[in-house]
């Protein structure tokens, strides 16, 4: 389903269908995924679609870019070494058609759970999209219409033992490969002492031969931020537990 | 020495003249001087327009005292209008208390920012979004549509409350059930419900729980965050899918109920 179409297409995956279909003038793009439909008369000469995984920001509400990851058990990490481990995340899939290089979106929809949640206090925290992850020491099978596969480097430089049990992102920043088996992530996490770190991400893919996602965030906004994330409330949530 | 002692008119001495005129140009220059740096310290606290009419003020007090220093060394004598000036001082002090009033509160508020554009706020219990904040008023646009004034010593000196100033904030429902329900299973579908919303909240956590046995139904409180900006439409979505949920479960909202016992004295008797 990921990847490059041309007119006229039609697609159906178990809950997502999509069709291209000439109407008149125009070409019609209907869609249904789950119970939620979308029709549009795009007025184009060359049909050329795009259908690909974006950043997990734009539904059901463009309220944040940041993307808290829970982790369903929290990793302890001795001193002075790093790991890597493989997390789940939330994708939405994106339909967009090329004129030059003028990217326009069609449609955004998503079969991923949309959860919100504050990292931090009321006070000074920070509003993040949600999402729940096994920790994974190998890349485990998943839907990739659904989710992807998160490579993430944990760098514990210090002299103490690290508890770590989420992980927050900055979307601005979020480099997105694809195949249609996978969707894939490669993130890395400084931990600056005990109880703050620094996340970004990494402009590769976690196999070879993945295609690179259009950077829904990059495009929409130049100058914003260099794409990190400093965790300074905290690297666990006590609170939840 | 001489030809600065020479009088020109009345008393005063062609020296007094050159004080005068030395005092009036050092004056316009600290007048400059200050203006510049008034704009300099006020650009951080307040938009251009304000932080002009602010400027524009302490130029015409100085220009003013500046003047009143100035004229009794050139012979005029200010005693009559001074008492004039007093007079008029009274009359203008007690006629523009509330534009004073509310200058200061418009200054005071700019400094100390309890609103912004655009926030969402209460104010003397008016409730809209913040249009503007001037120097002597403030408007909002009510949710309503309503266009509001209020002038600045009444939004200095009332409650207000800033509904965007933290990025969460909680709301609540109290749901009663009937006695015969069951309560614990009532909390697991309104938690259930709250976990399928995806605008309320992970954390802080929602709390759901039994708050009292009142009259005619058992009170569960529900307790749940949603972002700031989309509380509101979370609340009204919330209410009714919790109330359609409960009704699938067999739950039932009660109707207010009194037991009446009949004591019939015929048949006591």
């Amino acid at each position: 389903m990921f990847g490059r179409h041309h007119y006229p297409i039609t697609i159906d995956h178990d809950k997502i269908q999509i069709e291209l279909k000439s109407e008149e003038k125009a070409i019609r793009y209907s869609r249904t995924c789950n119970d939620d439909n979308l029709v549009k008369d795009l007025f184009i000469e060359k049909a050329e679609f795009f259908i690909e995984p974006v950043e997990p920001m734009l539904l059901p509400e463009k309220i944040t870019s940041n993307l808290l990851i829970e982790f369903e058990n929290t990793i302890l990490i001795e001193p002075k070494s790093s790991i890597t481990i493989y997390l789940t995340f939330p994708i939405e899939i994106a339909a967009y058609t090329k004129h030059k290089k003028e990217i326009r979106r069609i449609d955004v929809f998503s079969l991923s759970r949309k959860k919100y949640t504050l990292y931090g206090d009321p006070e000074d925290g920070v509003l993040c999209k949600y999402w729940k992850s096994k920790v994974y020491n190998s890349i485990p099978k998943i839907e990739p219409f659904q989710e992807g596969i998160m490579a993430l480097h944990i760098d514990n430089p210090n002299t103490e033992w690290c508890e770590i049990g989420q992980a927050v992102f900055n979307a601005f920043g979020m480099k997105i490969y694809y195949t249609d088996e996978l969707v894939s992530l490669v993130a890395k996490m400084k931990v600056r002492d005990g109880f703050d770190a620094e996340t970004s991400f990494q402009n590769k893919p976690i196999k070879p031969l993945m295609m690179k996602s259009q950077e829904m965030f990059l495009s929409a906004k130049l100058a914003v931020g260099t794409g990190k994330f400093v965790m300074e409330h905290g690297l666990c949530n006590f609170l939840n537990k | 020495m001489q030809f600065f002692e020479q009088i020109v008119y009345a008393d005063v001495t062609i020296a007094h003249i050159c004080y005068a005129l030395g005092l009036f140009i050092l004056g316009i220059l600290l007048t400059k001087f200050g203006n510049m740096y008034l704009r300099r310290m006020l650009k951080e606290h307040f938009d251009r327009d304000q932080s002009a009419v602010i400027v524009r003020l302490f130029k015409y007090v100085i220009i003013t005292i500046l003047f009143l220093t100035v004229l009794p060394l050139l012979g005029v004598d200010l005693s009559g209008l001074i008492v004039a000036g007093g007079i008029i001082g009274v009359a203008v002090g007690f006629a523009s208390q509330s534009i004073l009033s509310n200058l200061i509160s418009g200054i005071f508020l700019m400094i100390e920012r309890p609103i912004k554009i655009g926030d969402a706020v209460n104010i003397d219990s008016v409730d809209g979004i913040v249009d503007s904040i001037n120097i002597m008023s403030t408007t909002l646009r009510g949710f309503d549509g309503l266009y509001v004034r209020i002038p600045n010593s009444k939004v200095f000196t009332s409650d207000i409350s800033n509904y965007d100033t933290n990025r969460v904030r909680r709301f609540q429902y109290i749901i009663g059930i009937r006695y015969q329900d069951d309560a614990n299973k009532a909390i697991k579908v309104l938690k259930q419900v709250i976990c399928d919303e995806s605008l309320a909240l992970v954390n802080p956590k929602p709390r759901v729980f039994v708050d009292e046995l009142a009259d005619s139904s058992v009170n569960i409180k529900v307790w749940v965050w949603a972002p700031a900006s989309e509380w509101i439409t979370v609340k009204r979505r919330l209410l009714w899918k919790l109330k359609i949920e409960l009704e699938k479960n067999g739950i039932e909202i009660p109707f207010p109920q009194r037991v009446v016992w009949m004591n019939n004295v015929e048949e006591n008797s």
